[in-house]
């Protein structure tokens, strides 16, 4: 039976100890912060070099000037193809940005004046395709201004478009799975299996409470710093790459999977009780989840993709895919049934494998 | 309060077997209060199997014990809340103080902290903001003394409390003991230093492969065996090279940090 006050003195003692021991407790989350600033540069530094795809329907001189004057910017890499192509390649995630100039781009009036004319910018928001515009902005004021005095006759017009995937899409649920298997699944298991081993969970038995207690006072503890993990990954992600995600489904869909995930660490801890080799057990029953969960579900055949698409990693994942799509919260009901489904079966395996002896 | 009766352990043709092997075959005795009781044996004998079953670590197969007066086998919860108990390996959680730990662990039995006392009595005030890992092993045998008190037990059981400790460590676990015999406490404690048992207990249990062997005195003990016409060979001489050991190096408790 949990008593309050047992349950309450656990809780705080592990919390205070694990806060005393920020690198076991926190390392790998800071590791995974790491990955998540890693993207964010991929996504937009020089590195990925914004790709164009660049249409000139217009041949003229001002339009040859433009399309030199891209060339010669270092960190654009220029493929020249038809404007159609170059929307398609947009689409396909081929290239980060399409421009197309006009016909009309460079064209007179009788007194030899330049009509206006706009270059047409294709492009997704919150990528690099967000800096090759400015580039190519620039380029054409350029232009526009050698060509000839004010006023000005060239621009260029975007179309943002909304669709594809972009790294962070493809990304951040595997990192939000990545760090829940990890910090419930791994850590749980390993923590108990210590205790056990170095006598310390023989020590509070003799105490006779129920283990009860302990377990729980455990699993407090993960999860309230799991929450904090979990919060802080999603609002760093909010900021760092969208400025509307929904992150108080997100938020509900990580933590369901944590629960599921710290309940299958103390049912391995249960099983196997050695410290030495409950962490090995985990990382072996994790690392092929972290893998199932950073590939998405058509990357795997028929056959192996439905067994698959209900491991609780993959329904954590694609729950957390189809929020990032913009789904409403009903579409993801299913992945949340099923997952509080392995939480209760998993609960109920953990509490039958509890044991406080080491063999 | 100690309870009215003296015998405040029973233990009643007790039976333990581990599938084919019989650990422990009808042993029976009672400790007293006020009375540090020794069982001693060579390894196997079956001493850590009577402790723990006492302690409801492990269930009574066969016979009866009862502490206080309460079956173990009926009320193990009740009887481990009103007994003190010393693991033969002493773990506590990491990064928490000693002043926490009693503190933790008050609150486990549901019952006042008193940590500052707890830690005088053992000799570790200086050390109260210490990690038990910061600890050397006579202070750690002496913390798991103090945590054993925690719930004002009717009895103290220590598993081999100087097992691997310096002379100067273990006479300061033996007087420790001296004080909780002093309070009221039973102790019973398990050891192979036959010279630890003769300093420390009032009386010894002698166990071998299960079987209690004897059970009296330890002067008594010694007497009857001379009665039987034993004698040594080698007369003993009036200091031992422990008293040598002792008498070059003090008797203070070295403190390793």
């Amino acid at each position: 039976m949990v008593r309050w006050r047992p349950y309450r003195a656990l809780t705080l003692a592990i919390l205070k100890a694990s806060l005393r021991n920020p690198v076991a407790s926190f390392g790998f989350f800071a590791a995974l912060m790491l990955v998540l600033g890693g993207i964010k540069y991929l996504d937009s530094a020089q590195l990925s070099g914004p790709n164009l795809a660049l249409a000139d329907e217009a041949s003229t001189p001002a339009s040859r000037q433009l399309v030199y004057a891209l060339r010669s910017t270092p960190s654009l890499s220029l493929t020249e193809t038809s404007a159609a192509d170059a929307r398609n390649r947009v689409d396909a995630g081929r290239s980060d940005l399409a421009v197309v100039i006009p016909a009309d781009f460079g064209a007179t009036d009788a007194t030899n004046h330049l009509l206006p004319a706009q270059v047409q910018l294709v492009y997704r928001a919150g990528g690099p395709g967000d800096r090759a515009a400015a580039l190519v902005r620039a380029a054409v004021d350029r232009v526009d201004r050698q060509v000839q005095g004010a006023p000005p006759a060239l621009a260029a017009a975007s179309h943002v478009e909304n669709v594809g995937v972009g790294l962070i899409d493809v990304f951040l649920p595997g990192l939000l799975g990545f760090n829940v298997i990890q910090a419930g699944l791994v850590v749980a298991a390993g923590a108990f299996a210590t205790y056990r081993t170095s006598g310390a969970l023989r020590r509070v038995q003799v105490t006779g409470i129920a283990p009860g207690n302990l377990v729980l006072a455990n699993a407090t503890v993960n999860l309230l710093l799991g929450t904090v993990e979990v919060a802080v990954m999603l609002a760093v992600a909010g900021l760092l790459f969208r400025h509307r995600i929904d992150l108080g489904s997100m938020f509900a869909v990580t933590m369901l999977g944590y629960l599921v995930f710290l309940a299958a660490g103390f049912a391995i801890s249960g099983w196997v009780r050695d410290a030495q080799r409950a962490p090995a057990v985990a990382s072996s029953v994790s690392l092929p989840l972290i893998f199932i969960g950073v590939l998405p579900a058509q990357f795997f055949p028929g056959p192996a993709a439905a067994a698959i698409r209900v491991l609780p990693i993959s329904l954590v994942t694609h729950a957390l895919h189809q929020l990032l799509q913009g789904a409403p919260g009903q579409d993801i009901k299913a992945d949340l049934l099923a997952l509080a489904g392995w939480a209760v079966v998993l609960l109920a395996a953990a509490s039958r494998a509890f044991r406080w002896d080491p063999a | 309060m100690p309870p009215a009766d003296p015998v405040v352990i029973s233990v009643r043709d007790l039976r333990r077997s581990y599938g084919n092997v019989e650990a422990v075959r009808g042993v029976s005795f009672d400790v007293d209060r006020s009375e540090v009781f020794g069982l001693l044996g060579p390894n196997g004998a079956g001493k850590t199997t009577i402790l723990e079953t006492i302690e409801g670590l492990r269930p009574v197969q066969s016979g009866l014990v009862s502490v206080a007066g309460i079956d173990v086998a009926r009320e193990p919860r009740r009887v481990s809340r009103m007994i003190g108990v010393q693991l033969q390996h002493v773990a506590f959680f990491d990064r928490l103080t000693l002043d926490e730990l009693l503190r933790l662990f008050a609150d486990l039995y549901e019952c006042p902290a008193r940590p500052e006392e707890l830690l005088e009595l053992v000799g570790l005030t200086r050390q109260r903001r210490m990690y038990a890992r910061q600890l050397s092993g006579g202070q750690r045998q002496r913390l798991s003394i103090a945590v054993a008190l925690v719930n004002e037990p009717v009895t103290v059981l220590l598993d081999e409390p100087t097992s691997g400790l310096d002379p100067q460590a273990r006479h300061s676990v033996w007087e420790l003991v001296s004080r909780l015999r002093e309070r009221g406490l039973a102790v019973v404690l398990t050891t192979h230093y036959i010279e630890e048992a003769e300093a420390l207990c009032d009386r010894v249990a002698i166990l071998d492969e299960g079987r209690l062997i004897a059970l009296d005195k330890p002067g008594q003990m010694v007497r009857a065996l001379i009665e039987s016409g034993f004698r040594r060979e080698v007369e003993p001489l009036p200091a031992s090279l422990e008293d040598v050991y002792l008498s070059l190096t003090g008797r203070a408790i070295r403190e390793e940090s």
